[in-house]
């Protein structure tokens, strides 16, 4: 394949054929371990531009007419001409420029791509083609070089809407995990580039996924959460939580809600309450055990931490980093702790840093280190025998790599488990989980197989090689994901694989670990049956 | 023939100062962005794991150390050491280093042929049986950087070439600029070796060449240097038009952007400047997104229950 | 966006076959659906749990937490799981006509 057929029209520019897939550990090293791949219907095929890689993360619709078709050519460009301006894109122009123009296409990123490695080295994943594209693309069309210049710069390419769809999509296979970024010598980013990407499809031309947009961000700002759940729903699943907290532990726990001037906002990725409500539990225990004067917020958007503007649209994201400060202010809370979200840490902690102003930057930090503080400082009375299983840390892109957050969680593994064992690499050099950058909730047509087959492969690997030595389903085995979107990942590859099945491999969050070592509670707290 | 050398070598010289000069003020005058910064942060005190201040409880009442030192010391190192090529691509290293080698000895070369005029113009006889050690330093400092320069850079080039050419990860992405380069600095690198080799083993003809650069007493120098110089100030006048400023955005792109983990804290001078960037208009045109209205202006009235 | 006839009514239904306007459901399209999903026929068991999804959605406007529809229908994941094999989520709700999950759940 060569670089410029992107724009030549076919079915599809690549087909990913089972024995092009990275070969995975035991009891997944036959040919025949790996399930098939679904592929799209044909009548999908017809409806849907599929002509990238035959999978659909956003699934744009084929343009009607001709005329619809030079529009979002027009278009693509002014977004891509805006996308280079100071007024409309500040936030990441620096960043942007640096690399767009550094890049010597040495291609010392490209085996540090999990997608790349995973798909079999597939070019149209390779770290560097998404920039590569868009480069030539600004060389003819923005700068508007002379064809000798293009030449001898190698940046021919015809700009038509085959490429433009399969761009869009292209943007969708990344994780923006940034482990590209990491190993480059010059600082160039070819991760930002994927970014950047999107947000010329969602800020100038309205398309994004559904679930990062419409029933995410939108839906967010409309209801209060991406999840739907709205602030009646809440104090439903509330009192849910309060009884089962009881019940599994004899103690009665009233969880605070919208306590003015308490000392800590907990915000929560409202995904938990749905489906892992055993973490905010865990949460409500601890902090009570602790005696932690601290709070939840029922106002729209401040019980969802997440903010999915994060991964395509500086706008949305700003939005909702706003709606969360105000929420913090209007409590008159000292500060916001950020429960186990991965994305929500960045989002809330660095990149809306620059967004927050005056009296709206209000102090933001980790649920770990405060976490760390209450387990090294014997603050709670803890059993570390209950915890006697094997287990291992997987580390959220965001907490590590992209946020500098990586020991506080490790001493409490030390100390809490006794079996702990990491996984390599880890900490700032870890693999993403295969669910990053809003891949976890895209749940529609093939591409949650996808994300399990190719972008969460890694890991899948990394998991197993890391229990080997204990990997018969007899021996129960835990990998800890402190964050939703991880863990929702971690799920869906499971079930994927049936990897509870054959080697008993549960995965949960970091405070379920703590709440179950904790002397005063009989039962144990992880129920193992709820995989 | 004398005049033309001159001319052309204050020309280049002067033109690759001043395309730098504007290149970098460019780069450096863009806004401030969000923050995107990558772990390791070198001025961290945890910088051996990646650690960063978001690890400790309240991080904004703790006083920061920032080792700023540190960092500029990492980015220095890795000029003369190439160290992640090193890891991640040894085939690639084994040339790619002799040639950015042969590039910063060729630097040194000629900022000690400037120096060494300097000296030679106040009475210091530079030769390796000089009656001053300052004069026999410069004599073997000028002869090693050169004669290194020319021998590591021609061997770069050439292994680049085809390493380019034969490695199908390299070739997909390479373009004919790239070729030309190699070509170009080979030639560089071959010509200098030439001209020592062949005709001035000592490389006086360099120092004289330089001193009559800088007492305008210009000089002529035999086909050998002249070669050389003409191609070596070329190649000043070619270097802004490739990526090769990557040796100083390299430091940019590292203080800026990857390390750059500065907080915005209220009232500082940092907010200020990201108030008035929140006060330019945008012009984006999704739906969702008010168009000619300021970033400031893109959210909503807060709709509080309480 | 696609349209099929469920219960002798045309429906929209998306990409995974929910229904796209809740307020139309009614126990046909319920079956109808349930065919689809290898869940038919729909014994006492099945509609004790759509009953349940139905009212809870009409309720709150979602789908209960997973864990609460199990404690409060008293089936376990794994009989879920036998009534609807395609999962409470994917399964269930898609026959009780409730939107399709979103967010990080």
């Amino acid at each position: 394949m060569k670089i410029e057929d992107i724009s030549k029209k076919s079915e599809q520019l690549i087909t990913i054929k089972p024995e092009d897939l990275m070969p995975l550990p035991y009891p997944y090293d036959t040919p025949d371990a790996d399930p098939a791949m679904r592929e799209l219907t044909q009548d999908q095929k017809n409806r849907y531009e599929a002509s990238l890689d035959g999978v659909l993360a956003i699934g744009i619709p084929k343009p009607e007419t001709k005329e619809i078709e030079e529009e979002l050519i027009r278009k693509f460009l002014s977004g891509l001409a805006k996308l280079l301006t100071k007024e409309n894109n500040w936030t990441f122009l620096q960043p942007l420029l640096h690399s767009l123009e550094y890049c010597v296409k040495c291609q010392i990123c490209n085996d540090s791509c999990p997608v790349y490695v995973a798909s079999g080295k597939q070019e149209i994943y390779r770290p560097t083609y998404r920039p590569e594209i868009l480069r030539r693309i600004i060389n003819k069309y923005l700068k508007k070089q002379s064809t000798l210049s293009l030449k001898l710069t190698g940046s021919d390419i015809e700009l038509n809407w085959t490429l433009i769809a399969r761009l869009a999509e292209l943007s969708y296979r990344c994780t923006l995990c940034r482990r590209c970024a990491q190993v480059c010598p010059l600082g160039v980013d070819n991760g930002l580039i994927s970014h950047e990407i999107r947000k010329i499809f969602s800020q100038e031309m309205g398309i994004a996924p559904k679930e990062l947009h419409e029933s995410g961000t939108v839906q967010q700002l409309k209801v209060g959460s991406s999840t739907g759940i709205t602030p009646k729903a809440l104090g439903n699943i509330i009192s849910f939580m309060e009884d089962e907290i009881e019940e599994k532990t004899g103690k009665k726990i009233k969880i605070p809600v919208d306590k003015e001037g308490a000392d800590i906002l907990l915000l929560h990725n409202a995904g938990e309450f749905m489906a892992w409500p055993e973490n905010t539990e865990a949460f409500a225990i601890i902090f009570e055990a602790a005696g932690i004067n601290w709070t939840l917020s029922s106002e729209l958007v401040g019980y969802d931490a997440v903010n999915y503007g994060v991964w395509y649209d500086d706008f949305q994201f700003a939005k909702i980093a706003l709606r969360h400060a105000e929420v913090a202010k209007a409590l008159k809370v000292k500060k916001i702790s950020v429960g186990e979200c991965g994305h929500a840490h960045k989002a809330m902690m660095v990149i809306a840093d620059r967004i927050l102003t005056g009296d709206l930057n209000i102090p933001r930090e980790s649920a770990i280190p405060l976490l760390a503080d209450l387990v090294i400082n014997n603050k709670i009375k803890l059993d570390p025998g209950r915890n006697n299983f094997p287990i291992t840390l997987h580390d959220p892109c965001n907490m590590v790599r992209l946020m500098g957050i990586v020991e506080p969680q490790r001493q409490i593994l030390r100390k809490i488990c006794p079996q702990f064992r990491e996984m390599e690499p880890h900490g700032v050099d870890n693999y993403c989980c295969g669910g990053g950058s809003g891949f976890a909730i895209i749940q529609s047509m093939n591409f949650p197989d996808w994300r399990s087959a190719i972008s969460g492969r890694v890991k899948l690997k990394q998991v197993l090689e890391t229990f080997q030595d204990v990997i018969s389903p007899d021996i129960p085995k835990y990998v800890c994901a402190p964050c939703s979107n991880c863990k929702g990942q971690i799920r869906d590859l499971f079930n994927y694989y049936s990897v509870f099945e054959k080697c008993n491999i549960f995965y949960g969050g970091l405070v379920e670990l703590i709440a179950n070592a904790m002397v005063d509670i009989e039962k144990p707290f992880i129920e193992w049956e709820w995989h | 023939m004398r005049i033309f050398l001159a001319i052309l070598t204050y020309f280049s010289y002067i033109f690759i100062i001043a395309m730098y000069t504007i290149k970098a003020a460019k780069y450096l005058k863009l806004p401030v962005h969000l923050r995107w910064e990558l772990y390791p942060v070198m001025h961290e005190e945890n910088y051996q794991y990646g650690g960063s201040y978001f690890e400790q409880v309240d991080w904004w009442t703790r006083i920061r150390q920032k080792r700023y030192l540190r960092g500029f010391l990492f980015l220095l190192k890795e000029y003369f050491v190439l160290g992640e090529y090193f890891q991640k691509h040894k085939a690639y290293w084994y040339f790619l280093y002799p040639w950015h080698i042969g590039f910063i000895l060729i630097i040194t070369f000629h900022i000690l042929c400037f120096f060494g005029a300097v000296a030679m113009v106040f009475g210091i006889t530079i030769s390796s049986s000089s009656q001053s050690i300052t004069g026999i330093v410069f004599y073997y400092a000028i002869l090693f950087t050169g004669v290194v320069s020319f021998v590591t850079g021609a061997f770069g080039s050439v292994g680049l070439l085809i390493k380019r050419i034969y490695d199908e990860n390299l070739k997909q992405y390479a373009t004919p600029l790239h070729y030309f380069t190699y070509i170009f600095t080979f030639l560089i690198f071959i010509s200098g070796f030439y001209a020592w080799y062949f005709i001035d083993p000592t490389l006086s003809e360099y120092r004289e060449f330089w001193k009559g650069l800088i007492t305008f007493k210009f000089i002529d120098v035999g086909c050998g240097a002249a070669t050389h110089i003409i191609l070596f100030n070329l190649f000043l006048v070619y270097l802004p038009y490739t990526r090769s400023m990557h040796y100083i955005t390299r430091f940019f792109g590292f203080c800026l952007i990857r390390w750059d983990d500065e907080p915005n804290m209220r009232g500082g001078k940092l907010e200020r400047k990201l108030q008035a960037l929140l006060n330019q208009k945008v012009s984006w045109s999704a739906a969702h997104i008010k168009s000619g209205k300021t970033w400031g202006e893109q959210v909503e009235e807060p709709k509080m229950r309480s | 966006m696609a349209k099929t006839t469920l219960g002798g009514i045309e429906m929209e239904i998306d990409e995974d076959g929910f229904i796209q306007e809740p307020d139309k459901w009614n126990k046909e399209i319920a079956e109808d659906i349930a065919k689809l999903e290898s869940a038919y026929p729909m014994t006492e068991e099945h509609w004790k749990l759509v009953n349940y999804l139905r009212d809870y959605f009409l309720k709150y406007e979602i789908a209960p937490p997973i864990r609460m529809l199990v404690k409060q229908t008293g089936l376990d994941l794994k009989k879920i799981y036998q009534l609807f094999p395609g999962g409470p989520a994917k399964g269930a709700c898609k026959i009780a006509g409730l939107p399709k999950p979103t967010g990080c759940v």
